[in-house]
């Protein structure tokens, strides 16, 4: 177990070496010099003076070797130093620090809700494929995987914001402002919790052991809760994770529509501004959240499933 | 051993020693005229089968793959998957009517009153769960133990069923034993609440020979020891010489011969019991080849008209009764005492004397 866990984390430092790399080869990806466009960034005027770029460039050591270049940038980032942003020349870990905390906030409410909701019902609906509750279950997840978050958004605003008034229609001010966005942002893996779910759960339904529990006298509730529900769960684990990692920096959708300060919003703005050192740093964090949630999904994977632990313990 | 050297020996004719059962005493488990369908097939894959078991007996319920076998055991517990169902017929038990039982009776009927093991041990555990609590679940059910004594009682029960070191036992994954291990765990759980049936379903198939012996000898011991009846479903005849005072015959979804264990051994009255017993002793015919029954096995839902095994039969075809084999099926009738076949030759095919030669 501690060999695998160990390798994992083996894993995710390279994996945030390679990223590192990408990251800071960003701004040599976009076309134009990279001092040019600080210089663009800060002055509306697109005559730059050449003097002033070859200073820049002096001051901020682009005449150096990249490689040197890169091994500044890295120790740099190492001590969570990614620089000043562009645009509102704040230090970027602490924008980035910000607005990670708020769209984590919002994805795990959102993937709580999701869960909340869908792995009871995936289990009632795998417990009479074909029955009433499959059917609506189907129906429902369905329509939830078609409808985009652009749509669902204004209309969540409409109803709940503008017509009921129950809730706040923008913003980010404590619990009342979270719950809009969050219900928006859980309907689409709110659907495919559910069906994955469902799959697992019709597969688990029938493995031999159930019959076995049933033997023994255990009621149907009562083999799906201890027999079934933690053996359904293992693939339901792994797609919780692939979807954390995903919503953290790609609810980029809600979080403009609602005006979240959140990680999907930052990038947004990062990418129309061209603010170089926000993207850089935001694109290893969220890489490294990723890896991260993938690897602890990894573990959670191995307490779940017993088989997986010795398979490593034995690797 | 029980090994099937066993048969030779018990097949040397012998008086019938089977306690006759007292008339008018309830049998254990009564079943009648069972019907079980699967998915929507026009004709039922077990059809009218009856058998009853009394208290304390072992009953062997021999067939080849396909003919019904573990349906009737899955129906005795009403724990056909949801493709197959009881489409007629009943079910008794000590006297209760299994089919009318509500889900509270029926729970405390399973794992209580009778209790089941597996053809394939280790796929019945749960790969999640210790397999300490899994049979500790059994205790706390029916015997209303909290974890902690239910869970001492298993240390208890491993040992009796022959589990080396079980406090460490207790804490094992399905995957981390043995198949014969985990056959014991099975037993064990099985045995947790003083069942009055144990149903056991192909219970050595999936091991391997020596663990065979192992396992059978410890359900011999086992029930014994608590005087329970035992469903021993089974294709291995040596298993059946061995352990069972009753057998009956299963051919595509009917009884086709039934009676005292050594009775119907030594002078089967079936054709197919004689062929089965000639292919288990591995006789070979004139060209040396191994003696094995022509044509496939027959589920119930391929049967045309005539008797189920006409189409297979060594007999049929020859006999004085050749047109009834081919148009209408035979009862299942008295040919002596206790001993019932269900052929048209029963009285004229003289019994097939199946060991002369090992003798």
């Amino acid at each position: 177990m501690w060999l695998f866990v160990t390798r994992r984390l083996a894993v995710l430092l390279l994996t945030l070496l390679v990223v590192s790399v990408f990251a800071f080869l960003i701004p040599y990806l976009s076309d134009g010099d990279p001092a040019v466009l600080v210089l663009r960034s800060r002055v509306a005027d697109f005559q730059v003076d050449q003097a002033a770029v070859e200073a820049l460039r002096h001051q901020l050591g682009l005449d150096r070797s990249l490689l040197a270049q890169y091994l500044g940038w890295l120790n740099a980032a190492l001590h969570g130093d990614f620089g000043y942003s562009y645009t509102s020349r704040a230090p970027v870990i602490d924008q980035i620090g910000r607005a990670l905390l708020v769209s984590i906030t919002l994805a795990m409410s959102a993937l709580g809700i999701a869960i909340v909701i869908a792995v009871p019902l995936g289990t009632a609906a795998a417990t009479r494929p074909g029955g009433p509750i499959d059917t609506a279950a189907t129906f429902i997840t369905q329509t939830l995987v078609a409808i985009p978050e652009y749509w669902m958004a204004p209309m969540g605003i409409l109803v709940f914001a503008l017509y009921l008034g129950w809730l706040p229609s923008a913003g980010w001010d404590g619990m009342s402002s979270l719950v809009l966005p969050a219900l928006v942002l859980a309907l689409r893996p709110l659907a495919y919790f559910t069906r994955v779910t469902r799959a697992a759960m019709i597969d688990v339904l029938q493995a031999p052991y159930i019959t076995a529990a049933r033997s023994r006298g255990l009621g149907m509730t009562q083999t799906v809760l201890r027999h079934g529900v933690r053996n359904g769960a293992i693939p339901v684990v792994t797609l919780f994770a692939l979807w954390l990692a995903g919503l953290l920096g790609g609810s980029v959708v809600v979080e403009v529509i609602f005006a979240i300060p959140g990680m999907g919003r930052l990038i947004y703005e990062a990418v129309i501004n061209k603010d170089v050192p926000v993207l850089q740093a935001s694109f290893v964090a969220i890489v490294a959240l990723s890896v991260l949630i993938n690897t602890l999904a990894d573990i959670l994977y191995a307490v779940l499933n017993p088989m997986v632990r010795m398979a490593h313990a034995h690797a | 051993m029980i090994a099937p050297a066993a048969i030779g020996t018990e097949m040397r004719p012998a008086v019938n020693l089977q306690p006759v059962a007292a008339p008018g005493v309830e049998p254990l488990l009564a079943i009648e005229g069972l019907r079980v369908r699967i998915g929507t097939g026009t004709r039922p894959v077990i059809d009218g089968l009856d058998l009853e078991i009394r208290r304390g007996e072992v009953v062997a319920l021999v067939g080849e793959s396909g003919s019904g076998k573990s349906l009737t055991a899955l129906s005795v517990l009403r724990l056909l998957p949801p493709s197959a169902a009881i489409t007629g017929g009943s079910v008794h038990f000590g006297g209760d009517d299994v089919g009318a039982m509500r889900p509270a009776a029926l729970n405390a009927l399973r794992g209580g009153r009778i209790g089941m093991i597996f053809q394939q041990p280790l796929a019945m555990l749960d790969p999640t769960c210790r397999v300490g609590d899994q049979v500790a679940e059994s205790l706390r059910i029916h015997r209303g133990l909290s974890r902690e004594a239910a869970l001492e009682r298993v240390v208890a029960l491993f040992r009796e069923v022959g589990i080396p070191a079980p406090e460490t036992r207790l804490r094992c994954y399905a995957h981390e034993l043995s198949g014969g291990m985990a056959q014991r765990v099975m037993i064990a759980a099985a045995l947790s609440a003083d069942p009055d049936l144990l149903i056991a379903d192909e219970p050595t198939t999936a091991l391997d020979v020596t663990v065979q012996a192992q396992i059978l000898r410890l359900l011999d011991e086992q029930r014994r020891k608590r005087d329970m009846a035992v469903l021993l479903i089974t294709h291995d005849l040596a298993v059946v010489a061995a352990l069972s005072e009753r057998v009956a015959v299963m051919y595509a979804g009917r009884l086709v011969e039934e009676g005292p264990t050594r009775e119907v051994l030594n002078a089967p009255r079936h054709p197919y019991t004689k062929a089965l017993i000639r292919c288990s002793l591995l006789q070979r015919d004139e060209t040396g080849a191994l003696i094995s029954i022509p044509g496939g096995g027959a589920s119930a839902r391929d049967i045309a008209s005539g008797c189920r095994f006409q189409p297979r039969c060594s007999v049929a075809a020859t006999s004085e009764h050749a047109h009834a084999c081919c148009s209408a099926e035979p009862s299942l009738q008295c040919c002596s005492g206790q001993h019932k076949a269900r052929c048209w030759n029963v009285n004229a095919a003289p019994a097939m004397p199946v060991v002369e030669h090992r003798a």
